[in-house]
Parts: structure tokens; sequence; C-alpha cells
């Protein structure tokens, strides 16, 4: 079943096409969704069910958009809620991070460096004089 | 055995309570602060944690009912357009503050005066200054010295990095010729006092754990506790009592085994802030006092002032590096703060720049329609991710007596003591302040560069400053304290936070609330022998 919900989360999100994003079923995350979805076991079974059932993973990538798509009305709240859950998962994945940019890493310890700024800008506000009244 | 009687018991361990602590241990009383929260860890934060941005909207989100931590008590906010946001833990909701710490203006405490609207505080900014500058050293504030919107004002330590993205901001309010200054922020951009300097991680809203942001634990706590002071955490206060002679004798308290207990004490200091105190005033209703603690004057609970807030987001074609730096700090323009007869309302606004969003705040924000599924997926994410940019817009509210907390007939909180509710209407002055600081904001954010902006206001979740609700006056009949912030009522009952506000003036109170806490335990201090006169 896990082969199927990695095809669906490829589908959500593929790869982006300069190979700098990898795509969200590559990524192992499958048994992440299953965990953050538990309360909603029996949505994501479901949808899980009727693209197997549908053949998903025989399907071209346009035939696996155009299913999922087709879930809107057979699958109601299938499709947002996956996907929502997915980008909570995905854009806090290593290699996406990487992807992006960013480090592989929380905020914390190391944090970020940071340009103090450029303060000429402020010579004409000052110029300009107080705009403060007296009390 | 001799019933224990602490010379003075302070109620609540946040911003104010901290700062009157701290101030009134050199007298060497023996002094007890009960607080209903506890220390707060922080390895505990999310900025720890590779999940960081989404405990910002859970575990370490604003809204005491959705955390639902024992520590919280619930509010019913449900007739509010603005819901409550506050913490129970030592240090209070300065835990999850961005630390955005302006001064209000000396025009401030004179509306009436000079505006013709609510009424004038009976103390003046002169008056209030040292206090402000004492509270600079103590929370360690950052900033840049010759802001022309404030009288002379010395930081403590260097401004707040404004990184590219404040950079572009700044040109944007520069090509408009508008006012715009480097925010008073209580951060130590540099080591003081023991803390560790800010590394720019981010997320100050849910904690720092870096010990950076002046948050009371790290910041007069320690030197209150080590002076003396007996801070009992896990202690929820249901009622403050009066004895026969109308003055308050003590506090009854729920400690952390659920057990009542009792603290009797000489004089009794409440630092709830704006919604917290005057629910705890009214549940300490009595024979003597048949409409709540101190309130002959029937104006506890009443002029509920928040701030209505509008969020004005813009998108840039290139990425600005938002992800780093604190949240909440980096530019303010008051621009429009100041009355001006032209507009068609009065008093004002200031703009506080935001940085920029994670990229699972992004993905999240772009799910109604911007950031699509499938193959337009990183297309679209590329094009918001790391290229927004705004500010929220913190408006004056004007005290309205119909804007109230009071008690709410069946919510409670753990320990089954009765929860506030919250009953609150926007102003016509209020809509039409946000109106027009929205339109200058978007006009801002294009003249910065912005390629598109969005607007939301009033910005619903934004119930951080609660203010008015036991205010200060010289009148007994139209305020619930003096102008030291004692009760008319009750002369050894104080109180030091956010609900003695006369107005709430347009930046965070939380500098002014300090500045209050620390006026006032000077006043006590100096006056000791004759306080109860």
């Amino acid at each position: 079943m896990d082969d199927v919900l990695d095809a669906i989360l490829e589908t959500l999100i593929p790869a982006s096409a300069d190979g700098n994003m990898p795509s969200a079923g590559s990524l192992g995350i499958a048994g992440d969704v299953r965990r953050e979805l538990a309360a909603f076991a029996a949505l994501l079974e479901s949808g899980v069910a009727a693209a197997e059932e549908a053949g998903f993973d025989s399907q071209s990538a346009d035939e696996r958009a155009n299913c999922l798509r087709g879930f809107e009305a057979t699958q109601p709240g299938f499709v947002p809620t996956v996907y929502m859950t997915l980008c909570t998962l995905y854009y806090r994945h290593p290699q996406v991070l990487v992807g992006l940019g960013l480090p592989a890493r929380p905020p914390f310890p190391e944090g970020y460096p940071l340009e103090g700024g450029d303060l000429t800008v402020f010579e004409a506000v000052v110029a300009r004089g107080p705009i403060f009244r007296a009390g | 055995m001799a019933e224990d009687v602490a010379d003075v018991v302070i109620i609540g361990a946040g911003a104010a309570g901290a700062a009157v602590a701290w101030s009134l241990a050199e007298t060497r009383m023996r002094i007890v602060c009960l607080e209903q929260g506890g220390w707060m860890a922080p390895t505990d934060y999310p900025s720890n944690r590779p999940d960081w941005e989404m405990q910002g909207l859970g575990p370490f989100g604003f809204s005491p009912n959705t955390r639902q931590r024992r520590e919280d008590y619930p509010v019913n906010d449900d007739d509010s357009p603005i819901k409550i946001s506050n913490f129970n833990a030592v240090g209070g909701s300065t835990i999850l503050y961005a630390a955005h710490f302006p001064r209000l203006h000396p025009s401030d405490f004179r509306v009436k005066s000079l505006d013709g609207v609510a009424d004038d505080w009976p103390l003046d900014y002169a008056g209030l200054e040292p206090f402000y500058d004492m509270n600079a050293k103590m929370m360690g504030v950052a900033g840049l010295a010759g802001d022309p919107a404030y009288p002379p004002k010395e930081p403590t330590l260097p401004h707040v990095p404004l990184g590219k993205l404040g950079d572009t901001l700044a040109q944007g309010f520069d090509r408009l010729g508008w006012h715009v200054w480097p925010s008073d922020s209580a951060i130590a951009t540099a080591e003081h006092a023991g803390r560790a300097p800010c590394v720019n991680l981010g997320p100050c809203v849910t904690g720092c754990a870096q010990g950076a942001k002046g948050s009371t634990d790290v910041t007069y706590w320690p030197v209150a506790v080590r002076e003396g002071v007996e801070l009992r955490t896990h202690c929820r206060v249901r009622e403050i009592t009066v004895g026969a002679d109308g003055l308050a004798d003590g506090v009854v308290y729920v400690d952390a085994e659920g057990n009542e207990q009792r603290q009797r004490a000489e004089m009794v200091i409440v630092a709830c802030n704006g919604v917290g105190t005057p629910r705890l005033l009214l549940n300490s209703a009595s024979s003597q006092f048949p409409d709540g603690l101190a309130n002959r004057s029937g104006l506890v609970g009443k002029n509920l002032m928040f701030h209505p807030y509008a969020l004005v987001t813009g998108w840039f074609p290139e990425r600005l590096e938002g992800y780093k730096g604190p949240a909440g700090c980096s530019l303010i323009s008051q621009e429009f703060y100041e009355t001006d007869p032209a507009r068609e309302f009065v008093r004002g606004y200031s703009f506080e720049m935001l940085r920029g969003d994670g990229p699972v705040r992004t993905a999240l924000q772009g799910l109604a329609g911007k950031v699509p599924w499938g193959a337009e997926h990183h297309a679209a994410f590329s094009t918001r991710f790391d290229k927004n940019a705004g500010m929220v817009i913190i408006c004056e509210d004007l005290p309205e007596e119909h804007n109230t907390v009071t008690l709410d007939p069946a919510l409670k909180d753990a320990d089954g003591i009765p929860a506030p509710k919250i009953t609150y209407r926007l102003s016509d002055n209020s809509l039409k302040m946000l109106d027009h600081a929205v339109a200058r904001g978007k006009e801002v954010l294009e003249a910065a560069g912005a390629v598109e902006t969005d607007a939301l206001s009033p910005l619903p979740p934004a119930g951080w400053h609660l203010m008015g609700t036991a205010r200060m006056g010289t009148d007994s009949a139209r305020s619930v304290v003096d102008a030291h912030g004692q009760s008319h009522d009750v002369r050894n009952l104080f109180i030091v936070d956010g609900s003695i506000f006369v107005t709430s003036g347009g930046v965070n109170p939380t500098n002014t609330i300090q500045a209050l806490a620390l006026y006032i335990a000077d006043h006590i201090k100096r006056n000791l022998t004759t306080l109860f006169d």
C-alpha cells in the first residue's frame, strides 16, 4: 500500500524540472503521512484503495493527476487533506531544505548570519525633523 | 503556630510581576509571587526541532484555547472579532512575544487634551521616562539612537540587523518620504547581563532557545530570586480575600498538587494583565465587594482595549532572506502615528515590519490556490518562498465601556475557577483607521518593489495586547486605581499591568507595562510608612 501512497505523494509534489527538488514519493515519508493522519485513517485508506483499484501504479503521470482530480467527486477531502499534511512533512525534509538553498537543520543552535543593513536611508528621516507631538 | 504572613504577595510572574518583584526586592520585605505556570525549558522551544514551523501552530500557538495546557485558562472570545493571545509561565506572555519594544509617545498620555477623545493619563511621559530607561537596561533593549518619532532616548544595545529584507522595505519608505526606523527590540544583540547574543534564529514568537530575547524568565526573575523573592510556580490564585477592615489580607490559591492553600499578606499586587486581572477581581467578590473586588466604580472589566491589527504582505521578485532574523523586529514606521485632522479618524497607528515565512508556512499559506499540487507546484512555490515581506499595522484602540471582560457563566479552568468572557466590537474609528493603514501599507510595499500585495484586516488572532480593564485615574468614580496603581477602594491592593492603561497608544505595550510597574514599585518604596493612610 505504501507504493501506491508514494505514487500519490509523487503526483502531488513531483520532482522539479531542474532536478533540484526531489519528488515527495522518493523521500520515504509515506509512513510519516500515515502517522500524521492517524485521526483520518479511514479517509486515507479509502483514497489509497481507490487509487490502487484505478490501476494507479501503472498509469502515466498525467493519468495519475487526472485520477486524483476525479477524487474530488468520489473521495471528497482526500486530496486536500493529504496534500496539506504532505506540505508540512516535505518542506522540513533535509533533502528539500538543501534544494531550497537552506541548511538542513532546525534554526537552533547555529542560527543565521545577517547583515546589519544600510543605515544611510535613515539620514533623510532625521533631516525631516521630529514628528512627535509634545505631551 | 502563627499563620504565615508575607509582606507582599504578587500575583503573576509575567512582564509586570517580574519588574515589580525585582524593584521591591531591595526593600528586603518578604515577597512571595504566585504564578499559575512553570519555568520554561529553552530546550523545549520549537527552534530546536525540524518541525519548528508546525509547533508554532500547535503547542506553542498564541491561543490558550488551542494550546489547552493545564497552566492555561480558557477564554470565551466567541463574541469578539479579535481573539485572545497570551501565555502562562514564568515570564508570562513575554515567552511568546516578538519583543518589539517601543515606548508610548508623549502625546499618548494627553489624548483628551490634545484630541478631545478618551481621557488623559494621570501621569505623563516625563514622569515615566526614568522607568523606561531603567527597564531598557534590565530587558536589554536594542535600537538606534536618534529616532525623530520620539524624544531622545539611548538604546542599551546595537540595533537588530536589518538584512536584505529590511533594506528593501526601508527603501520603500524612503521613496515615499515616510518615517521609518530600526525597531527598539528587547533582544540582546550583544552579550548582555549573562544572556547570549541573538543568532537570528527567526521564530522568536515560539520562545527563544538562545535566551537572547528579553523574556522576564531570563531578565528580571533570576535577579529577583537571587535577591530573595520567593517564586512559587503552578499556583493559581482563586481569589483575593478582604478582612473586616476592608483591606486585602491575602489570597486563596490552588497549588501544583491541586490543593487549596492560603497565603496571608500585608499587601497584594496584581499583575495578571488586561484579562486575568479583571477576572481575578470579579472572582473575588464578597459581601463587602458584591460586584467584584475594588469595583465600586463599576469599571473593573470595562473599557477593554486591544490593538486592532491588520497584516499587509507583499511578494517581491527576488529572495529576501526573510527566514533569518527576529520575526517581528526589524523596522517601525510612525508616519501616521499622531492625529491629523485631515483624516477621517483620530489618533493613529504604527507599521511594524515582519520577516518572511519559512518553507512550511509558505506552502500552507499557498494552499488556497496559490501553490497547487501537481506539475505546477514547484514553479508556484518558487514565486512565493522567501519572496514575501510585510508588516503588521497596530492601530490605537480607544476605550469604550461596552468592550468588556466578564465571568463566563459556564466556562471554568482546570481548577474549577470561572473563566473570562470577552465582549468586544471594533469601533467606527478603528475601522476607518484600518482601511487607511492597509491602503498605505500596500502603497509602501509597492514602492519597495512588491509585485503583488495582499491584506488581512482586521487580523483575528491578534489579541496580544490586553489593556484598560482596571484603568488609572484621579477620580474614584471613573477609575479603578489611582496614579500609582493603588486601588481607590482597597488601599493595600495595587495593580501594575496593562489593565491600568487609560488609553492604548498605537504601539506594543510591554515596555510601558513594565515601566509602569517600576514606577509604581518606586512609589511604594518611597512611601512605605504612609502607604495605606
